[in-house]
């Protein structure tokens, strides 16, 4: 009887092997949390929080009463001063959809997408018919820069962390260097990693 | 059937578990030769292997290394961001593999690497991405060094504290021109190595002199210069800096020693089996680097040699534990199969001798030492030639090995050089202009 536990108990430990690999559809919406760390849920709350910021806030029509058009804002820098490896690209997209949605504000290619668009063009010079063809220096020149950073704070001990993420974006006047608009959106969480596993 | 199922768990289960011994064994020596093979060819034959599940973390470990010192950063940083996963999932208690191990063997535990394994792995990613350009994603994995240090400390031994993961903190820091927070983990370096009663090479002594000139704490460097006898000045702005990170050697692979005595009173081979590191053969070689008629050479920031042994050390008295949980499960297995069947009863004796093993995993192709220096240059470009030191390299240095054979600096720069030894290349990130 013994022997048999022994070995039951030998052969459950050799025998331990993952499943099959389950997916499941969610909505996109949906709040899933499994590590702890920066996910989908934290880039959308960000980016809901400062385009509803931005939005409310008077600098488009202030400069659109002063100049008779919108705003062109590009997208500067966003540095991750973080403990994890966050894609920051996501949340900076979502604001730029949202907020040239709005038709208040108008978006320029940044420095890192017009590279591209520049060597497009001096091939259209070449190659595109003349009806077609896209000159150069027309571009629009930007109002407004984008910039900003995500800063944590993790407390760590034992199995349990409190981690504190801050996501500070800036627009910044290129004429005159004056800060319109500081968003600011604070997120906390306490994570508490398992003590045992199977 | 139940004895032919018995027969053949009986027979299986010590091949399966002498094959990964096996396989444990390539591994070593594959390290072992790794200080004269290429690393190309070191890898290759790694990943024709096939890792279990629970060795998978080790082997992420040491193909993400290889791929660094070959300058594949881009496939070193997956590979060890999965095996930061792998370990990082691993820190809970297994109860399944704890039981394995107090019935069968350490060996049947997942691999989790040591302390100074896990802080090590933050460290090379941290070089990685400063190699591939993104200083950003480098300062992340400083963090997570700190955040796991703080994890492992302990008040009265410095278990997974590491000088040189506060170095590269510091030398991230100051690429990104946080100078407060560069002069702290400069600091902690210093004081580490102190506790550690290692002499702190010049250049981290620069750098921090260096750091508090720059932040106006003439006391500080004052107290510095009187310590360390070194001249302290405003930086040159006509000259470059220049850090030199070199990795030296290949750290010793653990070892298994075994012991079989036939016990009268228990009428039973006892049999234990436990990991120890053998002495080291390490000699230190420091890398010279003759640049723009100045010498330079590096000094040891840490010695891996030392901190293997200090993490086998500290978890000695769990292994001892579980050895000796082992044996007497063991002995009860035995004795109780005997009850019913004496023939069978030595089968089993047979069995758990076949089975017993000492699990003697670890990173094992970390260099032996970290070594690192800092000099200036004129701006300009500089020939680069691969290591002057290490003798007995020199022979073996073709220029078509060489990733870079010239150094362009400009005035006011930071260039931070990763030199792997067993690669016998160099590879270079520079600072952005501010």
């Amino acid at each position: 009887m013994k022997m048999r536990i022994y070995l039951a108990i030998i052969l459950s430990c050799l025998l331990v092997s993952g499943c099959g690999t389950k997916v499941t559809r969610i909505e996109t919406n949906e709040t899933v949390d499994l590590s702890g760390a920066w996910n989908d849920t934290d880039s959308r709350l960000v980016a809901e929080e400062m385009i509803a910021d931005a939005l409310s806030h008077p600098w488009t029509s202030n400069f659109a009463g002063q100049a008779g058009r919108a705003p062109a804002v590009i997208v500067g820098t966003v540095r991750n001063f973080s403990h994890e490896h966050i894609n920051i690209k996501t949340f900076v997209a979502d604001m730029e959809r949202a907020l040239v949605n709005s038709g208040r504000v108008v978006f320029v290619a940044s420095s890192e997408e017009r590279g591209e668009i520049r060597q497009e063009r001096v091939d259209q010079d070449l190659n595109a018919s003349e009806a077609t063809r896209n000159a150069a220096g027309q571009e629009t020149g930007a109002d407004f820069m984008l910039q900003g950073q995500i800063n944590t704070i993790v407390d760590a001990e034992g199995d349990e962390q409190v981690r504190y993420y801050q996501v500070d974006l800036t627009l910044i006047s290129l004429a005159d260097n004056r800060k319109v608009w500081i968003g600011q959106k604070k997120i906390k969480k306490f994570v508490e990693n398992a003590k045992v596993r199977y | 059937m139940l004895l032919l199922k018995k027969t053949l768990l009986t027979v299986l289960l010590p091949v399966l578990l002498q094959a990964c011994a096996v396989q444990q064994q390539q591994l070593n020596d594959l390290a072992e030769r790794l200080d004269y093979a290429s690393p190309e060819s070191t890898l290759l034959a790694l990943q024709a292997t096939i890792p279990s599940q629970r060795d998978r973390g080790q082997y992420l470990l040491n193909t993400g290394l290889l791929k660094s010192i070959t300058g594949d950063f881009e496939g070193a940083v997956r590979d060890l961001q999965s095996a930061k996963d792998i370990l990082n999932s691993l820190q809970a208690i297994s109860v399944s593999e704890n039981l394995a191990a107090a019935t069968v063997n350490e060996t049947l535990r997942s691999y989790d690497g040591s302390p100074s394994e896990r802080v090590l792995l933050h460290v090379l990613l941290s070089i990685d991405y400063l190699m591939l350009n993104d200083l950003d994603a480098a300062r992340v994995e400083v963090l997570q060094a700190q955040v796991v240090m703080n994890e492992l400390a302990t008040a009265d031994r410095p278990v997974g504290q590491l000088a040189s993961a506060h170095y590269v903190a510091g030398l991230v820091y100051e690429l990104g021109g946080e100078l407060d927070d560069a002069r702290i983990s400069y600091r902690k370096a210093l004081n580490l190595m102190a506790l550690r009663d290692m002499t702190p090479p010049l250049s981290l002594q620069r750098s921090l002199q260096s750091i508090n000139w720059r932040l106006g704490m003439d006391e500080g460097s004052h107290r510095y210069r009187e310590q360390f006898f070194l001249p302290v000045g405003p930086p040159d702005p006509d000259m470059a800096e220049i850090v030199v990170i070199y990795w030296d050697g290949v750290v010793t692979s653990k070892r298994g020693t075994s012991t079989s005595v036939w016990a009268p009173q228990l009428n039973q081979i006892v049999s234990l089996a436990l990991p120890y590191y053998p002495p080291s053969n390490y000699v230190e070689k420091p890398l010279y680097l003759s640049i723009a008629g100045g010498q330079h050479r590096t000094e040891t920031i840490e010695d891996i040699e030392t901190l293997a042994r200090e993490d086998l050390g500290d978890e000695s008295a769990a292994i001892m534990a579980m050895t000796l949980a082992r044996m007497v499960s063991k002995y009860q297995l035995v004795d109780s199969v005997k009850d019913q069947n004496p023939g069978l009863g030595m089968v089993a004796n047979f069995f758990t001798l076949l089975t017993e093993a000492a699990d003697t995993r670890s990173w094992n192709m970390l260099p032996s030492t970290i070594q690192i220096a800092r000099f200036s240059l004129p701006a300009g470009e500089h020939p680069l030639p691969y290591p002057l030191g290490a003798e007995s390299q020199q022979a073996e240095l073709t220029e078509s090995k060489l990733t870079e054979s010239k150094l362009t600096v400009g005035a006011g720069e930071k260039v931070v050089l990763f030199v792997p030894g067993v690669s016998k290349r160099i590879f270079s990130y520079t600072q952005a202009s501010p």
